[in-house]
């Protein structure tokens, strides 16, 4: 399947869970978010939720200077 | 409280926005804001306030003006080196619109002020420095069920999001961590574009125009010059706000 990770397409095997792919882009860190298809994912939802073909991932990282 | 004509002369070109008029600048007027450090964020987000004519502005920090502040935190200047952040503000913006009450407070965001401070707020920016004091802010805000705008920066990014508790997810929805503070990168010009959308959403808020950026936090890269929205949801398991309808 197909998805696209901050705006680059890539083949990913079925199955693929945003913990797995926190885990792949070695992306964990404090501040990390997870934006999937321009919707919020919160933390203790990674391993539940399972991409599927088409969609677009976005991983941000907050910012808390002032 | 009716507005006097030395005032409809200084807000005017406010007066004239589609849905303000003299009953918005009223509620400015009647209006409590708290601001949460007077650094970066804090310092743009007071004089437009200020300047707005939002009639008590509560200025929270603990900090004196150093030298390295001076490339973001316009409101202190050269000669503040070593004064309270608070007071070179409080100065300054009695100075922009004497007609405003400025209310310094030299003390530190922890968890046994905080409820005291939030009471008789209306709104609450939040421009502090770090993850930590925000959630002791968030946790008092969600309490008294008053506004908290989040804003934050690093180096030419930003975000910001409208939290309305039990209405929005609250800080503690989308950030559960707890992150130390440490020593960021910010161009100074950032907190200025995160600080003045902050200062739109208060006044939309308090004069009840327009749509608030609630649900959805928004993040800028001034790198790439980009804004983008994300549609954010409340967590049901939120150790902070879930039991909040
Ligand atoms: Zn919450």
């Amino acid at each position: 399947m197909r998805v696209t990770v901050d705006g680059f397409p890539e083949d990913f095997p079925a199955g693929l869970t945003i913990a797995d792919l926190v885990d792949i882009r070695k992306a964990d860190d404090t501040t990390l978010i997870t934006e999937v298809n321009h919707r919020f994912i919160h933390k203790k939802d990674y391993g539940l939720t399972v991409l599927v073909d088409g969609d677009q991932v976005e991983f941000i990282y907050a910012a808390f200077g002032g | 409280m009716s507005l006097t004509t030395e005032e409809r002369n200084r807000y005017d070109r406010q007066l004239m926005l589609d849905g303000f008029g003299e009953p918005g600048q009223e509620r400015l007027k009647a209006s409590r804001v708290l601001v949460a450090g007077v650094g970066g964020l804090g310092t743009v987000a007071a004089q437009y306030l200020a300047a707005a004519g939002v009639g008590r502005i509560v200025l929270v920090d603990y900090d004196v003006v150093v030298m390295s502040n001076l490339n973001r935190q316009i409101l202190h200047w050269e000669s503040d080196l070593g004064r309270k952040k608070t007071d070179s503000a409080a100065e300054k913006l009695s100075q922009l619109n004497s007609t405003v009450t400025v209310i310094p407070r030299y003390l530190k965001i922890d968890d046994e002020i905080t409820d005291s401070l939030v009471t008789e707020i209306d709104v609450v920016i939040d421009a502090l420095d770090n993850l930590e004091a925000r959630q002791i802010l968030n946790r008092s805000c969600v309490k008294h069920r008053v506004p908290f705008i989040f804003g934050g920066v690093n180096g030419f990014k930003g975000m910001v999001t409208t939290i309305l508790p039990g209405r929005t997810p609250c800080l503690a929805c989308l950030f559960p961590n707890r992150t130390g503070s440490r020593k960021l990168p910010v161009l100074g010009a950032t907190p200025g574009v995160i600080a003045g959308l902050q200062v739109t959403e208060t006044i939309k808020y308090l004069t009840g125009n327009g749509r608030l950026l609630a649900n959805r936090l928004l993040s800028y890269d001034g790198e790439i010059m980009r804004f983008k929205d994300t549609s954010v949801s409340r967590n049901p398991e939120c150790p902070v706000c879930s039991s909040l309808d």
